[in-house]
């Protein structure tokens, strides 16, 4: 294995939370709570988990948009969360991130020129060349280079979401977090925009960090894929091998909770419906995150926190009991005759 | 572009997806839109030009009264309109028409200047502690409610006697204690603002604090600051002429449309027209301000579309 | 089907709303039939008009929607029903799932109260009997502790609680018809799985018609026996969902289904639609979807194209049904 383009190691982001007249901290909301990852170069990794999961946090924390409380992170061995203010101004040329809102993340007020190419200003380009590099980055992207002079509600969403990926190409990144870039956008729009992504990463050398609730999505374009729960990471696995064998009975109810539109599939199916809500992030369960929802949970779960350990070569998974390669958690239900 | 439509499982070239969208190849500079836009209200239309004739009057038009301001003419006192006193006169038998175009400019002058200086006071210092929490923001809350407390009459009182009732040093020191609502307003906005994302697409690229402010917070404030502008405007107006009544603003000879109005309310019965023609002054001047900021506020956003 | 059997029969419902910028046609002759029991999916990306025409059969529409056409409930003429006559059927007869369960209760009541209220409205129940009939529906649907949860307000249950406790509230007077529209659409896919599967016991229980309003086609697969694709205010396809998951005829519908990533398989390149939907203002001449179409000839820049029959119980709205490839063969 080369060397990883990032390195994400037991980052914590916790938030405090405030109440009363004096607004004293109360407690903290554990958004992430102990996260390690690592990305290599040109390689695309998937984050899923359900809302709240702490994949937006984790996401901003890497790029420091959010102090993270604890952890480190090293971009290219580099370390990014000691980083000076003027090295970390560098730094973010390097890494750049693409936002899930088409609407909320363009300045309304700007021209679609001067959106793309402020990072390009911010770094000391100056105007001629950051315009035209702005308009190279537009055709790049499949818009029309002319249309630079317009203002964002003036695109369709998928278009939008089009100006806000090259406003992440202008400074020539090489590592792309790319929170939930299609979720906001239809069926038929989406397809375009992960096929655009796709070629940028040829075209680029890019290394995405993709973030998503939608597996569909993220099977479809990771080459690894992170399973998050409760600000921890559940389950690290290939692509393939995660939806052939996912390990941790989370990861498993969660692929057989995504509906596929093939109607006898979907009829024969065994689905696992999981009983409960996710816990809130504030008072996470002691132990095994999972563990409130997790049909094969038994005391020890409660008592020792399940560390991330390889169950086989590329698959890590955090769990006391995991699945087996082809043994489904219906299956280790019955053996255990619950 | 046909081509990509026929074949489009070639995925290969990436379509201009602009042109299926039906936008127009061309698109007008924008401050021709701006002004298209601006260009849409009659009402500020209206309003610029009777603004630019007021204060053409106030400025130039004492060169063609007979009478100056301050002429006392016991003779002719209290008279109503004339041919000679097209406005009538006053108590001391001053020309109310030289007297209501001076006042015009004294009342034009501090409320634009007022309003103006107010609402940059409050737009710095409610981005400041709206951007920055902690610290900052503590510092101008703090200033904020000192201001609070503090009687704003009394104060401006003190001030006033201390650097002299001039129409600037007037606009000073009423600005100095209207900014706090502008402030307040634009804190809560940039509250919010900045947790949009593409603020932190700013911060992500680099960008320091203050060209945030400068390119993604200031310019979606801009419609509050017009309309707090125009607010701020009749404001000062009134808060003058409280002030020139209680003898601590402008002072006699010297007068300003307030003073005019509060002058006037004893003979109200017998000659309204000493109310009503600065009265009608004031309102022109605050109505056209109002018509002209609502259009401004229109012409700086890009989304209100032109038909 | 005998039509005295049907549920609902809809038939050329237009809806056009009155805009600054002219008339906005969002819905444009919509037919369909639905039989007593049966569950039905209409399906489409935003805009296309799912919404606008399930309101327009509970006339909850705003004053600026022009609607016309027919729909026949149970005997009787919904269009133009008179107000007072439309809030007896609500809620009692044909009952609404909304896709916010936050906005559809009010903060300030007990979820108790709230559905003890859809019954009392009808004079179905009240008092005592009402709000332990709450807490019986609230189990119903999967809420633990339903003794004490009737009591608590709506910001005290979790989106997906909610989303039940509407489901709760629109079962409670044992509705003929459920409108589901996007009920699942603000929940996680484990919390979605939850609320399908409430629906399809409820319905299973109390044997209501459901019409399923969503944009996952996903969804859809595993939750209706028939489907309705629409695009630009009109239906492009309808037909049985192992019809048109297995041989979709319109290029919409076959567009749709090339451009979805699946979870179960792993294709190279996704073949997206290209452009975007139109806008209600500026409809294409001809076919809706002509301006994105790969198969489009000549005509369909002319005229619009008409539902044909293409198959038993499946149509397809495409002037060159007869050009169109197999899904067969394209998937292949
Ligand atoms: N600024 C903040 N202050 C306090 N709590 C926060 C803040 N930002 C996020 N949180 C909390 O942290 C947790 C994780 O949030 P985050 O946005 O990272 O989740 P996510 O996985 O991205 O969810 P989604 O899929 O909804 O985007 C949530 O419980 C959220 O409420
Ligand atoms: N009150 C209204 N006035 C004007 N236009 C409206 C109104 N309500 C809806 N529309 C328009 O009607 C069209 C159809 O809307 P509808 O809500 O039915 O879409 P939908 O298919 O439900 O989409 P979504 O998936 O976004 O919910 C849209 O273009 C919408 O803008
Ligand atoms: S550690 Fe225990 S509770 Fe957690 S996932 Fe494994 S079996 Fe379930
Ligand atoms: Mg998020
Ligand atoms: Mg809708």
């Amino acid at each position: 294995m080369n060397a990883p383009l990032l390195e994400v190691d037991d980052l914590k982001t916790h938030f405090p939370i405030r109440a009363g007249l004096l607004r004293s901290v109360v407690g903290h909301v554990h958004a992430v709570d102990g996260v390690s990852l690592s990305v290599q170069p040109k390689e695309t990794v998937g984050i899923v988990g359900e809302s709240g999961c702490g994949k937006t946090t984790l996401g901003r924390s890497i790029l420091r948009l959010i102090e993270p409380t604890s952890g480190a992170v090293r971009y290219r061995g580099e370390d990014v969360i000691g980083a000076s203010a003027q090295r970390m101004q560098e730094l973010r040329a390097e890494m750049q991130i693409v936002f899930q809102d088409p609407y909320a993340s363009l300045n309304p007020r700007m021209p679609v020129d001067d959106i793309i190419s402020e990072p390009l200003r911010v770094h000391g380009t100056d105007k001629g060349e950051a315009r035209a590099k702005a308009r190279e980055l537009l055709d790049a992207v499949g818009l029309l280079p002319e249309h630079g002079n317009r203002y964002p509600h003036e695109f369709s969403g998928g278009q939008r979401q089009r100006i806000g990926i090259a406003r992440a190409l202008s400074l020539n990144p090489n590592l792309m977090i790319l929170d939930e870039p299609v979720s906001a956008l239809d069926v038929s729009v989406q397809a375009q925009v992960i096929n655009l992504l796709d070629d940028l990463q040829d075209e680029f050398d890019l290394t995405y960090l993709f973030i998503a609730h939608d597996l569909s999505v993220v099977r479809h374009i990771s080459d690894r894929i992170v399973v998050m729960y409760l600000g921890r990471v559940a389950e690290v696995a290939d692509s393939a091998a995660l939806y052939d064998h996912p390990a941790h009975p989370y990861s498993h109810a969660l692929l057989s909770a995504v509906p596929v539109p093939d109607p006898d599939l979907e009829r024969d199916r065994e689905r696992i419906v999981l009983q409960g809500d996710l816990p809130s992030p504030s008072d996470p369960p002691s132990g095994c995150r999972f563990r409130t929802r997790c049909p094969l949970a038994v005391e020890r779960c409660a008592e020792e926190m399940p560390e991330l350990r390889e169950v086989a070569p590329g698959q890590a998974v955090a769990c006391h009991f995991p699945l087996a390669p082809g043994e489904t958690l219906i299956d280790r239900v019955g053996a255990l005759g619950v | 572009m046909t081509d990509v439509l026929e074949n489009p499982t070639s995925g290969s070239p990436v379509p201009s997806v602009g042109e299926a969208e039906g936008l127009a190849e061309k698109s007008e500079s924008v401050g021709r839109q701006a002004w298209e836009r601006f260009r849409r209200h009659k009402l500020a239309i209206v309003g610029t030009v009777v603004l630019a004739l007021l204060a053409v009057a106030f400025w130039v038009g004492p060169f063609f009264v007979s009478y100056g301001y301050e002429e006392v003419n016991i003779i002719d006192r209290a008279q109503g309109p004339s041919w000679d006193h097209p406005f009538g006169t006053d108590d001391l038998g001053r020309d109310l028409l030289a007297r209501a175009l001076r006042g015009g400019q004294f009342s034009l002058r501090i409320a634009i200047f007022t309003a103006v200086l107010a609402t940059s006071i409050g737009l710095v210092m409610g981005a400041v502690s709206g951007y920055f929490a902690g610290v900052v923001d503590g510092g101008i809350n703090f200033i904020v409610n000192v201001l609070l407390v503090l009687p704003a009459l009394v104060l401006l009182a003190l001030l006033g006697r201390e650097f002299g009732a001039r129409p600037n040093t007037m606009a000073v020191i009423i600005a100095l204690i209207s900014w706090i609502r502008a402030a307040r307003l634009v804190r809560g906005q940039v509250l919010s603002l900045k947790e949009m994302e593409y603020v932190q697409a700013a911060r992500a690229a680099g960008a320091g604090p203050f060209r945030i402010i400068r390119t993604h917070l200031v310019p979606n404030l801009v419609g509050i600051l017009l309309v707090e502008v125009t607010l701020l405007a009749g404001t000062a107006i009134i808060l003058e002429s409280t002030l020139s009544f209680l003898s601590l603003g402008v002072q006699p000879p010297d007068t300003t449309l307030g003073t005019l109005i509060a002058e006037g309310k004893s003979t109200l019965d017998v000659r309204p027209s000493r109310v009503l023609i600065p009265g009608g002054l004031v309102t022109a001047i605050i109505l056209s301000i109002n018509f002209i900021g609502d259009a401004m506020r229109d012409a700086v956003d890009p989304k209100s579309g032109i038909e | 089907m005998n039509r005295d059997e049907l549920l609902l029969s809809v038939n050329d419902l237009t809806v056009s709303f009155k805009t600054k910028k002219g008339m906005a046609a969002a819905v444009r002759g919509v037919s369909f039939d639905l039989a007593p029991g049966e569950s039905m999916a209409i399906v489409g990306e935003s805009g296309s008009g799912k919404s606008v025409s399930s309101l327009a059969l509970l006339g909850l529409l705003p004053k600026s929607a022009e609607i016309s056409g027919s729909a026949m409930f149970q005997g009787e003429q919904l269009i133009g029903m008179p107000e007072k006559q439309l809030q007896g059927l609500r809620g009692r007869k044909i009952a609404m799932i909304f896709q916010d369960p936050m906005t559809a209760f009010n903060p300030l009541f007990t979820i108790g109260d709230q559905i003890g209220e859809a019954m009392e409205v009808h004079g179905l129940a009240s008092g005592k009997e009402a709000l332990s009939r709450s807490a019986d529906l609230l189990e119903m649907v999967g809420v633990p502790e339903p003794g004490r949860r009737v009591h608590q307000y709506p910001h005290e249950f979790s989106g997906g609680m909610r989303q039940r406790a509407m489901i709760a509230m629109a079962i409670a007077n044992k509705p003929d018809l459920l409108i589901a529209d996007e009920p699942t659409t603000a929940l996680d896919v484990t919390i979605q799985a939850q609320v399908m599967e409430v629906l399809a016991d409820i319905r299973g229980e109390t044997g209501a018609a459901m019409i399923l309003i969503t944009h996952d086609l996903g969804l859809v697969a595993g939750s209706a026996e028939r489907v309705q694709v629409m695009y630009g205010g009109r239906v492009f396809e309808r037909g049985t969902i192992r019809s048109l998951f297995y041989d979709p005829r319109n290029p919409y519908t076959q567009g749709l289904l090339s451009s979805m990533p699946r979870v179960d398989n792993n294709a190279e390149r996704l073949v997206p639609i290209q452009g975007t939907p139109p806008s209600l203002l500026n409809m294409p001449s001809g076919c809706a979807f002509g301006p994105r179409c790969s198969h489009r000839g000549p005509e369909c820049g002319e005229r619009p194209a008409e539902l044909v029959e293409v198959g038993i119980d499946h149509a397809s709205r495409c002037h060159r049904s007869a050009h169109i490839p197999r899904w067969s063969e394209v998937s292949a």
